[in-house]
């Protein structure tokens, strides 16, 4: 329907501007349809009964509603194409001011201008304001929106990788804490060892051994007889000499603690430092084969 | 290391002389090692043995043997409804000529007793072999008469045909030192029975322990080192088998009754004994351990729990094992 006015109002124009020796045709504007404040492209044909050297006006006119911004003009034999990019500022329809082409002023061409806002409301000229969006914000706003949209995911990424870290970090840590304890144990026990009775010496010594094996093989050898973890270590996939040397260890606390055999303060010591070799030597050998 | 060479030396001996008896009963026993072992630790420690088994183990052939090994009188009762205590003990005969009455001794008055398919017999001859076991004495009449030293009753039981048994008491399985399950030979095992079949019974065995007597070796065990740890060891056994209640470990409930002081005597005993097979003159939990399941097997009353999930003593055994700590 509007179209159809503008077509209608176009066509009026055209015809009278026949009368002033001249005529306009093909008037379009680009884009077909705008709005206030928008550039807009309008484009015509003229044609005269005379020749004229059409010029591009030095000034354009300022009606205040509007804003010239540019005039091209291109002859193409008998006709003349004129193209103005212009902005409005007001809407609705409306004659654009005289425009002096060198000899020949066009005054009957008018624009419709449309607008977001209700025709009723008040048509004062508002100020020109400047954009709301500058140039770029529609890329950073999509890049924020895709920001906002991955963060999610980045997040997750992130969390499962430190959880993936700690989780070594712990693991690796929860691995080593028994030999770290069995560690601390012998250190504990070479520091009093002076006033610790016999007994007691090496029950503490091979409660730890075997807490400390039980980590290793997983299996509880608190329960088990030194035969029995002679058999365990068989079955393992130990080096032999290393399972001869835990099994050794073992049997010469057992006739300390079962036979009542004596041992020297030096034979404590020696035990103390062969348990630490060897088992300085399981860790080694475990950590070469991680599926003890 | 150990000063007493003398008893190590009486050990090696000892050990010596065993493994010749070992090699004198396999003439005529093929395998059966851990039964044959059983037996001579039964002998050694003063107890009886309760041995289960399905007929044709060679179980009277073996007791038999152990007796001739031994050097020992042996005789063999076959437990049946209709047996008399009077039957097993012995009982007062009225003599004509003389008009008074005498005793008449009954085959319980030897060295080494089969009593075959003890279950067979009703309560009251159960009870006076008993008497007999645990005393070492039988009342006949007004009398009462030493049995002879050593005096040692193995009594086997059919573990398949309980129709028409009479259930031994728990007292009465108490008495028992240990109780033996005996399995059926391996093929191999087999094969060597059917290779001596003709030859077996011209066998000429040597009485190994002529010389050295059944006494020595007690006397001998009883010098074997028994540490205070491997004591109280013992009595954390027996003590975890008695925790019916407490509900502290996942056995429990398939115990109605645990082990009496008479399984921490005779796991102490039979610790010793083990020791002594194994030449040393100490005993260590691995002893313990060896003899366990033999001592406690039938001194454990199962639940009806452990009937209906099909646990056997040996599997309540393990359990116990498996949660005490050794020292």
């Amino acid at each position: 329907m509007k179209k159809g006015f503008i077509f209608f109002l176009l066509l009026q124009a055209a015809f009278l501007t026949a009368a002033d020796n001249y005529q306009i045709h093909n008037l379009r504007f680009m884009p077909p349809e705008y709005y206030v404040g928008d550039t807009v492209e309008m484009s015509f044909i003229l044609k005269t009964d005379q020749v004229h050297d059409f010029t591009v006006p030095e000034e354009f006119p300022d009606p205040g509603w509007l804003n010239i911004l540019s005039m091209d003009i291109e002859s193409k034999g008998s006709e003349t194409e004129v193209t103005i990019r212009l902005i409005p500022y007001y809407p609705g329809t409306r004659a654009l001011p005289p425009v002096d082409l060198g000899g020949l002023i066009v005054d009957d061409l008018k624009i419709f201008t449309s607008t977001l806002l209700n025709l009723e409301s008040s048509r004062e000229l508002e100020g020109v304001q400047s954009p709301l969006l500058i140039p770029g914000t529609r890329a950073v706003g999509a890049l924020i929106v895709s920001l906002l949209l991955a963060l999610p995911i980045l997040i997750v990424m992130v969390y499962r990788f430190i959880r993936h870290r700690t989780g070594e970090i712990v693991k690796t840590y929860k691995i080593n804490l028994p030999y770290r304890q069995f560690q601390r144990l012998v250190r504990k026990i070479r520091r009093s060892m002076v006033n610790m009775p016999e007994k007691e010496f090496y029950m503490t010594f091979t409660g730890g051994l075997k807490k400390y094996l039980s980590t290793r093989f997983h299996h509880d050898l608190s329960s088990s007889t030194t035969s029995e973890i002679e058999n365990l270590l068989g079955r393992s996939r130990i080096h032999d000499t290393l399972a001869l040397s835990l099994v050794n260890l073992f049997h010469r606390v057992d006739r300390v603690k079962f036979a009542g055999d004596k041992m020297l303060y030096s034979d404590r010591e020696q035990l103390l430092s062969e348990v630490e070799e060897v088992s300085e030597a399981l860790e080694e050998w475990r950590k070469k084969h991680a599926d003890i | 290391m150990n000063d007493d060479k003398n008893l190590m030396d009486q050990i090696n001996d000892a050990s010596t002389l065993l493994d010749s008896a070992r090699k004198e009963i396999g003439k005529k026993i093929i395998g059966q090692a851990g039964m044959i072992d059983g037996l001579l630790m039964g002998i050694i420690t003063g107890g009886h043995i309760l041995v289960e088994g399905v007929p044709g183990l060679a179980k009277t052939q073996m007791v038999k043997t152990i007796a001739e090994v031994l050097n020992a009188d042996f005789k063999r009762i076959q437990f049946t409804p209709d047996l008399l205590p009077a039957d097993l003990t012995g009982t007062m005969i009225y003599r004509p000529q003389t008009g008074e009455f005498v005793p008449r001794k009954g085959p319980v008055f030897t060295n080494v007793v089969l009593a075959d398919e003890i279950n067979r017999a009703p309560a009251k001859v159960q009870s006076a072999l008993l008497e007999a076991m645990a005393e070492g004495q039988v009342t006949i009449g007004e009398n009462t008469y030493r049995l002879a030293d050593p005096f040692f009753v193995m009594a086997t039981q059919n573990p398949i045909e309980q129709e028409g048994t009479y259930q031994l008491p728990e007292a009465q399985l108490d008495r028992f030192v240990m109780k033996l399950k005996v399995d059926y030979p391996s093929p191999q095992e087999e094969l060597l029975i059917l290779d001596q079949v003709d030859s077996r019974n011209e066998q000429v065995l040597r009485k190994v322990f002529s010389k050295y007597s059944i006494q020595d070796l007690k006397d001998l065990s009883t010098r074997i080192r028994v540490d205070e740890s491997i004591k109280k060891y013992i009595v954390s056994i027996v003590n975890a088998s008695r925790v019916k209640g407490r509900h502290q470990l996942p056995f429990t409930r398939f115990i109605e009754f645990g082990a009496s002081p008479r399984a921490s005597i005779a796991l102490y005993n039979c610790a010793r004994v083990n020791a002594l097979f194994e030449k040393r003159d100490f005993v260590l939990p691995e002893d313990v351990k060896a003899v366990a399941y033999n001592v406690l097997r039938h001194r454990i009353v199962l639940s009806y729990e452990a009937d209906s999930e099909e646990l056997s003593s040996d599997d309540v055994i393990k359990d116990i094992l498996s949660v005490v700590a050794v020292p």
